[in-house]
């Protein structure tokens, strides 16, 4: 059967879903992945022979008024514990704009 | 010893809560060091069963449920102040900032937790073989697996730890373990319990359940720990679905057609045995037809790790957990999940990048949701003329550790599950009989399903076939 992906696909769907993946990992992930995605296409013969298209939703939004529920800055001290690199009472992140 | 068991002991004073706590804890200390079930042992668990002790002196049958009870949680369910690492480095350092629903439900019925419970990565596999710590064995045959990936909290009852752990399940990892450790493994109904404080693997599959040595402790535990949530919207409440009545006896179905191929011998034999004796106990016994079923497990692994891929992108580098310095922020991002994830994560949230992917949705995410739909229409259809679908709760006993590598023959295990999470009907894995592997009787499981709503018809059926037999 042809294959389905490529390597180089490979290494941009590690772009797009931000993991680095090595030259040794691309080969294997190129194997599974191109196995998993012949399989799973049989869901177009499904699709085809029942005559569906469109998915039809089982699902419905559930809202709620957006009001403020807790005291401010109550979990502020637990949750930046967590963080690996903090700096007064922030997380802090590399810079994401080069203004040079 | 099951729950109902323990509390008659503790109301009678033949037993106390800080016995059993010392029992479990010298049952880890000495066969964790082989079988690997926790990754975290809560030694101060002693100073709660002391203080349990004393409230069956003092209260005594007005004592909540489940007080005194040790409890083992799988790790990607938070508990305030202790790490929950969900089986990964990424989350190795992490300690959980707040109680899951489920577990403030489990502490207010007085359960004392024991420890945290080895995983599957992010609850993706079926052996516990992909744990960032190190596989669990087999508390029956060590050198086989647990199941997966509930398979720490399988082994933590197995080995007589404790007599429930709780587990989640998005295509089976609560019911294969159970199947493959000789327990009762129970899926609720999508919605009826609160992924409030579960770490995300598919939203629309995930639930959290009990795995125990009786259905009885089964559904207490999950009578306890389910109800409507406002912090997690799809929640359903009493009234969701039309009512899924107990009877006498039942019509069961059994789709024979679905079980033509790759499902072991020895295993038919043990589903067959179990479907005399539920004839012997009065039920008919019916063949059903769900086509759909055996193709459904294609669109579980195009829906699943879609899901997988948008609810890992929080590992991030940030705000918890591993942090992997890199020169600009897109760096970090990658480093970080390129370090902190193992294989099988990084394929499912490749696999779910692509088939959501422009150009490649319509094809496959869009049809696999479709096919849902299907099946779930097809499920429907055979729940008008039947009370429970039957059928194995896995294709093999538990299989040799090292021995499943290829993706699609370990995905191939969940073939009877996953449908169940792709529908979002309840379905319970009971012990059924064993199978003899290498002069060691390995457990087989029977699963039975019922239409949405019918959790407590899947107990009672359970409790006619099982605990009455124990």
């Amino acid at each position: 059967m042809r294959d389905m992906i490529t390597k180089d696909e490979i290494f941009k769907l590690g772009e797009m879903a931000r993991i680095a993946i090595t030259e040794k990992e691309a080969d294997s992930l190129e194997k599974d992945i191109d196995s998993v995605l012949q399989y799973v296409s049989v869901v177009n013969e499904i699709t085809a022979e029942e005559g569906v298209t469109k998915k039809v939703a089982a699902v419905y939004n559930v809202f709620r008024e957006d009001e403020i529920t807790v005291e401010p800055g109550s979990y502020t001290d637990v949750l930046l514990k967590e963080a690996p690199k903090v700096q007064k009472g922030k997380l802090e992140v590399k810079k994401i704009l080069n203004t040079d | 010893m099951t729950i109902a068991q323990m509390r008659e002991k503790f109301l009678e004073g033949t037993l106390t809560p800080t016995d059993v706590v010392k029992e479990s804890l010298s049952i880890i200390e000495e066969k964790d060091g082989e079988i690997h079930a926790f990754l975290d042992v809560y030694q101060d668990a002693l100073v709660e069963a002391e203080i349990a002790t004393k409230r069956y002196r003092e209260e005594g049958e007005d004592v909540p449920l489940l007080l005194g009870v040790p409890i083992a949680l799988k790790n990607n369910i938070l508990l305030k102040g202790r790490k929950a690492t969900g089986g990964s480095k990424i989350l190795e350092n992490y300690t959980a900032t707040y109680d899951a629903t489920i577990v403030k439900k489990l502490k207010e019925a007085g359960a004392i937790i024991i420890g945290a419970t080895n995983m599957d990565e992010f609850a993706m596999g079926s052996s516990t073989e992909n744990s960032a710590f190190g596989a669990t064995k087999n508390p029956i045959d060590t050198t086989r697996v647990p199941g997966g990936s509930s398979g720490g909290s399988a082994a933590a009852v197995a080995m007589r730890a404790v007599p429930v752990a709780i587990g989640t399940d998005t295509g089976g990892s609560i019911r294969q373990p159970a199947s493959y450790c000789g327990l009762v493994g129970f899926k609720p109904t999508y919605g009826a319990v609160s992924r409030n404080g579960l770490m995300a693997m598919g939203s629309s599959f995930d639930q959290a359940g009990p795995l125990s040595l009786s259905v009885a402790d089964a559904e207490l535990v999950h009578q306890i720990i389910a109800g409507k949530d406002e912090l997690d919207a799809t929640t359903i409440s009493d009234d969701t679905y039309p009512e899924v009545p107990i009877k006498e006896t039942y019509t069961i179905g059994i789709p024979r057609d679905f079980m033509k191929d790759g499902v072991d011998k020895e295993v038919i034999q043990v589903f067959d045995k179990h479907v005399q004796e539920l004839i012997d106990a009065g039920h008919t016994i019916v063949d059903v037809e769900l086509p759909l079923f055996e193709k459904g497990l294609a669109a579980y692994y195009i829906s699943m790790p879609a899901e997988v891929s948008s609810n890992l992108a929080r590992y991030d580098g940030i705000r918890y957990g591993l942090h992997i310095d890199g020169d600009t922020l897109l760096d970090v991002y990658k480093k970080t999940r390129g370090e902190g994830f193992g294989d099988e994560v990084k394929r499912r949230i490749l696999l779910g990048t692509y088939v959501l992917s422009s150009g490649y949705y319509d094809a496959f995410y869009g049809k696999a949701e479709a096919v849902r739909q299907l099946m779930r229409e097809e499920l429907a259809e055979v729940f008008n003329t039947v009370d429970i679908v039957l059928t194995p709760s896995a294709p093999t006993s538990a299989f040799k550790s090292g021995s499943l590598t290829d993706p699609i023959s370990v995905y191939k295990q969940d073939i009877f599950t996953v449908p169940v999470n792709l529908t979002g009907v309840p379905a319970i894995s009971i012990p059924a009989g064993e199978v003899v592997c290498d002069d060691i009787a390995l457990p087989v499981g029977v699963q039975y399903i019922a239409a949405h709503g019918g959790d407590a018809r899947l107990f009672d059926l359970g409790k006619k076939m099982r605990d009455s037999k124990m």
